[in-house]
């Protein structure tokens, strides 16, 4: 395939498939590195979202991310799964600096989204999900994160169990007591609303 | 709340608030490639090499294949000049010695050999990391006042000091290192796989 | 051939196994009663803590037995001996960190017969440091393995990244509690030095891991680590 301008070399990125992005990454073409940023930056930015709970460190992470899988890229094995190692990198990295944070401490993610309603959503709809964030910003890291990874990122528990480097069964546990706890918080939500 | 709408919930939230805030990635691809790019060097030869190298990370059988021939080569070399090179002849001579000189302090590979001297002593024992700070008594058969004994150790880094009729001694002239410990101090040795076999 | 010797290997599991688990569950009872009779509030905890160390292999019953022992027959506050055992405990469990240094050191100033307070001390800035450290080789990304053997270029099995850890950190408190000050970053740097190129001559630990450390960690990183806990301690 002919590559020409920078704008054509761009536009033959978004097409291509992971492994050469990676490969034309290795040798230098930090374009291809870009697309891989592209399309990964979304998923990475919702991992550390869901880990950290507030979006000036998701970004500070998501980015951080990024530079520091560039960088040692060439350690990393073309076959293996891509996703999961970056995962891993943006998943030490949050816990890096939620025991930063633990020292810092600044102000979670509002319960309340602002900025208008998605009017798709009703509004029992809306109350819900802030009683999950809610939820999730009181929950123990470490069943936020596998919850983060499970129904975000769609992770299977295998591959969860890898990046949190835990044995399947501690990801499962952890799981289904996360999940018991929002089930509580929203239940005694609902007395509450009912009351 | 049954299982599939809590799931059905927790998805939704979790995009929602990352569709909330998704244009903090706006432009995120360009921002790394620019600092990657005022970043990088020129890949000159170092860079090569670092990078030859840790490909060849990646394959164990080449990465021995590597130490072995570096090992080999570098064997020869020191044979090569310290044969030619009286000034080296002499500081492998002045190498041998130190080496004698530990070896005849401790024992076996393996083997750690305790020696307190504490002339008139009622109990000397030493106590320390290998097993969980509980005494172990030294004996002073002869007693000449020297009081010794010889524990078998698997390799590692071992804190201990010496209990001398109920008082802490934690500098041992034997000891490799020292270190500060709960105001007082506690000596360090080593038993290593190399170990003192003559 | 290959498939034979992995067959001999899955057979040796096999008999094994059931060895180990017995002498597992042997201990761990010995463990649950000897941490019952301190008589504790949080026993669930410190107990689950301990049995998912057993599950990683970063806790030895036996050493386990002897810790609550010593502490059921030490005099001192029973609330001092909880925040030990909790610090412990959250350091294992809720942190991920090898504790082996944490219950060194409470042996050692039990036998010492130290304070509750200055064990208690002692092993949360210890717990803090290993934390510390552990951060400070993912933020270089030095990684450990799962317990699944997972292959990966960054990754180190954890008994050898769990050592890491625990030698950086045992340095680092070992430089502090010698009085020195945290913002001399290469004197701190040269300590940890010392310390891994001991272990590596004595072929304790290999020389990669030591080569991987000095070349990623910097001094301005343990500085920070250092001056963190001295900011802490005077808080």
């Amino acid at each position: 395939m002919y590559i020409g301008s920078k704008e054509e070399k761009s536009s033959a990125y978004h097409v291509q498939d992971e492994a050469s992005l990676l490969r034309a990454s290795l040798d230098g073409e930090i374009e291809a590195w870009g697309e891989i940023v592209n399309r990964y930056k979304e998923a990475v930015f919702g991992l550390c979202l869901g880990f950290l709970r507030n979006h000036a460190d998701a970004e500070d992470i998501n980015h951080d991310t990024f530079i520091r899988a560039y960088e040692n890229l060439y350690r990393y094995r073309v076959e293996k799964r891509f996703s999961t190692w970056i995962f891993t990198i943006a998943s030490n990295l949050c816990r890096n600096r939620l025991r930063y944070r633990r020292h810092h401490p600044i102000a979670p993610l509002p319960a309340q989204m602002e900025g208008g309603c998605n009017p798709a959503t009703t509004i029992a709809q809306e109350d819900r999900q802030t009683q999950i964030r809610q939820g999730l910003s009181r929950l123990p890291y470490r069943y936020r994160t596998p919850i983060t990874l499970r129904y975000y990122n769609d992770l299977s528990y295998h591959q969860i169990a890898r990046i949190l480097s835990l044995p399947e069964g501690t990801v499962k546990t952890h799981i289904y007591r996360g999940k018991a706890l929002l089930r509580q918080e929203i239940g005694e939500m609902e007395v509450i609303n009912h009351a | 709340m049954h299982e599939d709408k809590l799931e059905k919930l927790l998805r939704d939230t979790l995009q929602q608030e990352v569709s909330k805030e998704r244009h903090y990635l706006d432009g995120l691809e360009k921002e790394i490639v620019a600092e990657l790019t005022g970043q990088l060097p020129k890949r000159g030869w170092l860079q090569t090499l670092t990078r030859l190298f840790a490909q060849m990370q990646r394959s164990r059988r080449r990465q021995l294949a590597v130490i072995g021939i570096t090992a080999v080569i570098f064997l020869f070399l020191g044979i090569f000049v310290s044969e030619r090179v009286p000034l080296v002849r002499g500081l492998f001579s002045v190498y041998d010695k130190q080496q004698k000189a530990t070896i005849a302090t401790n024992s076996d590979e393996g083997q750690l050999l305790f020696v307190m001297p504490a002339p008139g002593a009622q109990t000397v024992a030493v106590v320390g990391s290998f097993n969980n700070w509980k005494p172990i008594l030294l004996t002073d058969e002869d007693k000449d006042g020297i009081w010794l004994t010889n524990l078998p150790l698997p390799p590692g880094r071992y804190e201990y000091a010496f209990v001398v009729d109920g008082r802490w001694w934690g500098q041992d002239p034997l000891a490799d290192e020292y270190v500060r410990s709960f105001g007082g101090y506690n000596s360090v040795r080593y038993v290593g796989y190399t170990g003192d076999k003559i | 051939m290959k498939e034979l010797v992995f067959l001999a290997f899955v057979a040796f599991l096999l008999m094994i196994v059931p060895t180990q688990i017995t002498l597992a569950e042997t201990t761990s009872i010995d463990v649950k009663e000897e941490l019952q009779s301190l008589g504790l509030r949080s026993t669930t905890e410190i107990m689950s803590a301990i049995e998912t160390g057993f599950l990683q292999g970063r806790l030895a019953p036996d050493e386990m037995v002897s810790l609550l022992s010593n502490l059921v027959a030490y005099n001192g506050e029973r609330e001092d001996k909880e925040t030990i055992l909790i610090t412990i405990a959250r350091a294992l469990k809720d942190d991920s960190l090898p504790v082996t240094m944490l219950i060194g050191k409470v042996e050692e100033g039990l036998a010492r017969k130290v304070s509750l307070q200055a064990i208690k001390q002692m092993v949360s800035e210890r717990a803090t440091l290993l934390a510390e450290v552990r951060d400070l080789l993912y933020t270089n990304l030095i990684f450990t393995s799962s317990e699944y053997g997972q292959e990966n270029c960054l990754v180190l099995p954890l008994p050898r990244f769990d050592f890491l850890v625990t030698q950086i950190a045992d340095t680092l408190a070992n430089y502090q509690e010698s009085g020195r000050s945290p913002l001399e970053g290469y004197l701190v740097y040269q300590e940890m030095h010392t310390r891994l190129s001991m272990l590596e001559r004595n072929a304790i630990i290999p020389a990669e891991d030591v080569e991987l450390v000095l070349e990623r960690i910097k001094p301005e990183s343990l500085t920070r680590i250092l001056s963190n806990i001295l900011s802490q301690q005077l808080q």
